[in-house]
C-alpha cells in the first residue's frame, strides 16, 4: 500500500504547488467562496497551501501518525463541504485554475472526485496502521 | 522525526506564502483604474492592461512591471472595456494616443510614445515576460537618445 500514500503525494503536491505558484488567484477564488472576511482570508489561504504541500510530504515519508491523519482528513473535508454548501453557485473571479477543489463551476464530478480523495485518505491510514 | 520536520517545513512554507501574498497584494493595490488615471506629472512606463483579464495574467504582467521598474519609473493601468464605458478615462486614453492593450508606453507629462505592442510579430515570437521588458527599456532607451 506504499503505492496508494505516493498517490496521494503526487496529488497532493501538484494540487498544492498549482495553488502556490498562482497563490493570488487562490486568494481570490477562496474569497467568492465567502468562508471569512477579507481580514482573516489572507490566513486562510497562507493555511491551506501550507497544509497542501505539508500532506504531500508526509505522505512521501509514509507517514502514519493519527495527527498527520486527521489533518488531511479535515482539509479534504473542509474542501467537501465548501462545495456542496457552493454548489448552484457560479464563480465570477475565479480564474479556474484549481478545478479539483475550487473549480469555477461546481459539477457533481469535482464533488465526487473530493469525495473519492477522502476515501482514499481512509483506506491509506487503515491500511498503514 | 519525521513529524519534526513537516512541523519546520509548515513553519517555513507559512512565512514564505505569507509574504508572497502580502507583496501580490500590494502590487494589485498599486494597479490603477482607467478612470482613477491623472498622469499630468507623470514621467516613465505605463503597461496597460485589459482589466477582464487582468487575473489570468496577473503574474506575467507582475514580472513584466518588475523588470522594468528595477530600471525606470513605471505603473500598470488596468483598462475595463467590458462594463459601463463612462468609467473609463476617454480622454486621457486618446490623449496618450492608446490604440492598443496590452500595450507597453513611455509617458512624458502626457507625451507618448508606444514601446510595446503585444500585436508585435518580435513580442508573438518571444512573449516571455523577461523578453518584454528588455525590449521596452531598450525602446524606451532609443527614445531618449533620439
Amino acid at each position: 500500500m506504499i503505492f496508494l500514500s505516493i498517490i496521494l503525494g503526487i496529488i497532493y503536491l501538484k494540487s498544492g504547488i498549482t495553488k502556490s505558484k498562482k497563490i493570488y488567484q487562490f486568494y481570490i477564488a477562496i474569497g467568492e467562496y465567502n468562508l471569512v472576511t477579507d481580514k482573516y482570508l489572507i490566513h486562510l489561504t497562507t493555511i491551506l497551501v501550507s497544509l497542501e504541500i505539508t500532506i504531500s510530504i508526509g505522505y512521501f515519508l509514509f507517514l502514519n501518525n493519527l495527527i498527520f491523519f486527521s489533518i488531511s482528513l479535515i482539509l479534504q473535508l473542509f474542501y467537501i463541504l465548501i462545495l456542496f454548501k457552493n454548489k448552484t453557485k457560479n464563480f465570477e473571479k475565479n480564474c479556474n485554475c484549481f478545478p479539483l477543489n475550487v473549480p469555477k463551476e461546481i459539477s457533481l464530478n469535482t464533488i465526487i472526485s473530493n469525495i473519492f480523495l477522502f476515501l482514499l485518505i481512509i483506506i491509506n491510514y487503515s491500511v498503514l496502521i | 522525526m519525521k513529524i519534526t520536520i513537516l512541523f519546520i517545513l509548515i513553519s517555513l512554507l507559512l512565512v514564505y506564502h505569507y509574504i508572497i501574498l502580502l507583496k501580490d497584494k500590494r502590487y494589485n493595490k498599486g494597479i490603477l483604474n482607467a478612470g482613477d488615471i491623472t498622469l499630468n506629472d507623470f514621467k516613465g512606463i505605463i503597461i496597460f492592461i485589459d482589466k477582464s483579464t487582468d487575473l489570468e495574467n496577473f503574474y506575467y504582467f507582475k514580472k513584466i512591471k518588475k523588470n522594468i521598474h528595477k530600471e525606470i519609473n513605471s505603473t500598470v493601468v488596468a483598462i475595463d472595456l467590458t462594463e459601463n464605458e463612462l468609467n473609463v478615462n476617454w480622454e486621457l486614453i486618446n490623449r496618450l494616443k492608446v490604440e492598443n492593450i496590452p500595450s507597453l508606453m513611455y509617458v512624458d507629462k502626457l507625451q507618448s510614445h508606444l514601446l510595446i505592442s503585444f500585436n508585435d510579430d518580435l513580442v508573438e515570437k518571444n512573449p516571455k515576460p523577461n523578453n518584454i521588458a528588455k525590449i521596452a527599456i531598450q525602446n524606451y532607451r532609443r527614445i531618449n537618445k533620439e
